[in-house]
């Protein structure tokens, strides 16, 4: 009896100490990749702080200097606001083209239909060096000087795919018949896309919009073959950091990483309500 | 009454598909019409067609003296209840309903009245400020019906409307369709594959198969007179069977039933029998056209039953009632034997269709 309970106990203990084990291990391996994703970040974040300008643990202080710092750097600010031109530009051009072709895409059959999606998709898996080599000698076979607009161009093509998948995702899942009902009561063409179609894929509109936003300004490779003495943020930190790593750039990066994340987040949010309604 | 659409000679094709083949036909104003057929039998199509929503390959489309064949949705008087109900899901109730009236004469500061007044129509006036989203399948049904109907057009389309409702709902709603059409006074053309529904609801159908009209006609022409084997089949039930004519009977099986007096002199064809026509009748009386059998399966359908009555491709179909007037069962018992008269004028014969 007495041996039977214990080896009753014992099974138990051992249970209950493997389930123990695989929830350690588990949580471990999740900070792990955490730890691997989100560390580098923390550093910059931490040391945009430090008083110290040597990369080197402990910190030695805390100070807002490299900020104050940062908001007199002229070249910097001319800098972030190119990019923002750049981002917005580009952005709302890929906009105006991206959704456009999403609805040619979902509505209309045409022959060539299948290549045509194909052909709109593929800058996506192109890397960005290609791009910007290739639009590079178009520019100067055409003889346009290369500036921020050649710039927007090229951010345009890379992101269009972006645009044209989520608004395709979303105009598939529309019911056609919305369209057909405001076309049957009396709408026109254009008043059906602006008050039935629009209203209904809006979400993914701006979801994607975000997202090329981000994605425009942090670009280096395309810019990087299509600016003209023009710098934009991504352009200037690389160009500043062959002299060192110093706080004022950690102070920038921390910036831009909170920008980001907090367009990501209302994208990821959008998308997500996006997904949700219907 | 006069006529408010004409189709003539409307073809529809894709490539080879034919969707549409050559259909003719005139609805005249304030008529209960539906097209009924077999999905792909290219009723939707049709309806689709008068809406503006395909363009006919061949033939044209008038509505109210005018040729709309080429026309777009929103510039053609009609006006269509879908068959998810397309409800802009974006927008109230209200909303949705005014949707339609920004579009005509109608006075800004009247569309919301109008619209209040239409959803009164179908019984929802409180639900003006709901999203269709809080609606149940029935109430956004009615709202996709006071949608269309505020705008008065001249022809309502309905497409499956009743499709996405449960069995019970769809009999309300019928008869509810039904009471409607008759209050607004409009035009309807109803799409349905439901023959108990466009029985029940038209004051005429159109059977349509492989994209022709097969028959048109009354609720009971189609039930008393199919133009076909398939018509027959389609509307109702019907037992068939081929024969020769000798001496003016016809052999079912190994039974001699005589025919009318109208079928007496046709050749052999293919005839066939209701199962509702048929009356069960107590062993012991003799008479003529009379068959006895083994009862081999009951169904149960509502209020009747369906009785198999002899074995495989001999067997034949009876509908009778489960009880008789004073509530006692009516039916006879599994394995017993079952004598059934086919009077002779309940007896039809159908001409070999094209392809058959």
């Amino acid at each position: 009896m007495n041996t039977a309970k214990q080896t009753v106990d014992d099974a138990l203990n051992r249970t209950s100490s493997t389930k123990l084990l695989s929830n350690i291990t588990w949580r471990v391996v999740i900070g792990a990749i955490l730890a691997f994703l989100y560390l580098p970040i923390v550093v910059l974040v931490l040391f945009s702080f430090n008083s110290s300008r040597s990369l080197s643990w402990p910190m030695t202080g805390v100070t807002l200097d490299w900020y104050r710092k940062l908001a007199a750097n002229e070249q910097l600010l001319e800098a972030l606001w190119n990019s923002l031109y750049v981002a917005t530009c580009a952005t709302t051009l890929t906009l105006l083209i991206g959704v456009p072709a999403a609805m040619a895409l979902d509505r209309l059959s045409f022959p060539g239909k299948g290549i045509f999606r194909k052909l709109v998709l593929l800058p996506i898996a192109l890397p960005g060096i290609i791009t910007g080599i290739s639009m590079l000698s178009m520019f100067k076979l055409f003889g346009l000087p290369l500036s921020l607009e050649t710039v927007i161009i090229g951010h345009a093509t890379a992101l269009l795919a972006v645009v044209v998948t989520q608004v395709f995702a979303r105009l598939q899942r529309l019911p056609k018949s919305y369209e057909e009902a405001s076309l049957d009561l009396g709408a026109g063409p254009l008043h059906t896309f602006l008050f039935v179609t629009l209203p209904n894929i809006r979400s993914a509109v701006i979801g994607a919009g975000l997202l090329s936003f981000t994605l425009s300004f942090d670009e280096i490779p395309v810019t990087f073959f299509l600016t003209g003495r023009d710098n934009t943020l991504p352009m200037y930190i690389w160009s500043t950091m062959r002299r060192g790593i110093t706080p004022e750039i950690n102070a920038v990066g921390a910036l831009i990483v909170l920008a980001s994340a907090i367009l990501i987040v209302t994208s990821v949010l959008l998308l997500r309500e996006n997904s949700n309604s219907r | 009454m006069s006529e408010i659409v004409r189709i003539e000679s409307v073809t529809k094709q894709w490539g080879h598909v034919v969707g549409v083949d050559d259909v003719s036909l005139a609805v005249k104003t304030g008529e209960f019409v539906t097209l009924l057929g077999p999905s792909g039998c290219g009723k939707s199509t049709l309806l689709r067609m008068i809406g503006g929503f395909e363009d006919p390959t061949k033939g044209s489309i008038w509505l109210d003296g005018q040729n709309v064949t080429h026309l777009p949705p929103n510039r053609r008087d009609v006006n269509v209840v879908f068959q998810d109900y397309a409800l802009f899901p974006h927008m109230s109730v209200g909303k949705n309903v005014g949707y339609g009236l920004k579009f005509t004469d109608e006075p800004r500061n009247q569309v919301a009245t109008k619209a209040r007044e239409a959803l009164d129509l179908v019984g929802l006036s409180d639900k003006y400020d709901a999203m269709p989203s809080q609606l149940s399948g029935g109430q956004r049904q009615r709202v996709a019906l006071a949608r269309a109907l505020v705008r008065r057009p001249k022809v309502l389309l309905l497409d499956e409307p009743l499709s996405a409702l449960d069995a019970n709902l769809r009999e309300a709603m019928q008869v509810e369709l039904r009471h409607l059409h008759q209050k607004v006074g409009l035009t309807f053309i109803m799409v349905t594959h439901d023959q108990d529904e466009a029985l029940a609801m038209a004051d005429r159908v159109l059977v349509m198969r492989n994209g022709r009209v097969v028959q048109d006609g009354t609720p009971d022409d189609l039930y008393d007179r199919p133009a076909s084997a398939y018509v027959a089949d389609f509307v109702g039930s019907t037992n068939m069977f081929r024969s020769a004519v000798v001496d003016g009977h016809v052999q079912l099986h190994d039974h001699v039933l005589e025919l009318p007096e109208r079928l007496k002199t046709c050749r052999e064809g293919q005839f066939g029998f209701r199962p509702e026509k048929v009356r069960i009748v107590g062993s012991g009386e003799g008479g003529a056209n009379r068959i006895t059998g083994q009862l081999n399966e009951l169904l149960y359908h509502g209020s009747t039953a369906r009785l198999v009555i002899g074995e495989g491709p001999n067997a034949i179909i009876v509908s009778h009632m489960l009880q008789d007037h004073s509530g006692r069962s009516a039916l006879p018992q599994l394995g017993e034997d079952v004598t059934v008269e086919i009077a002779a004028d309940t007896l039809m014969r159908f001409e070999p269709e094209a392809g058959e």
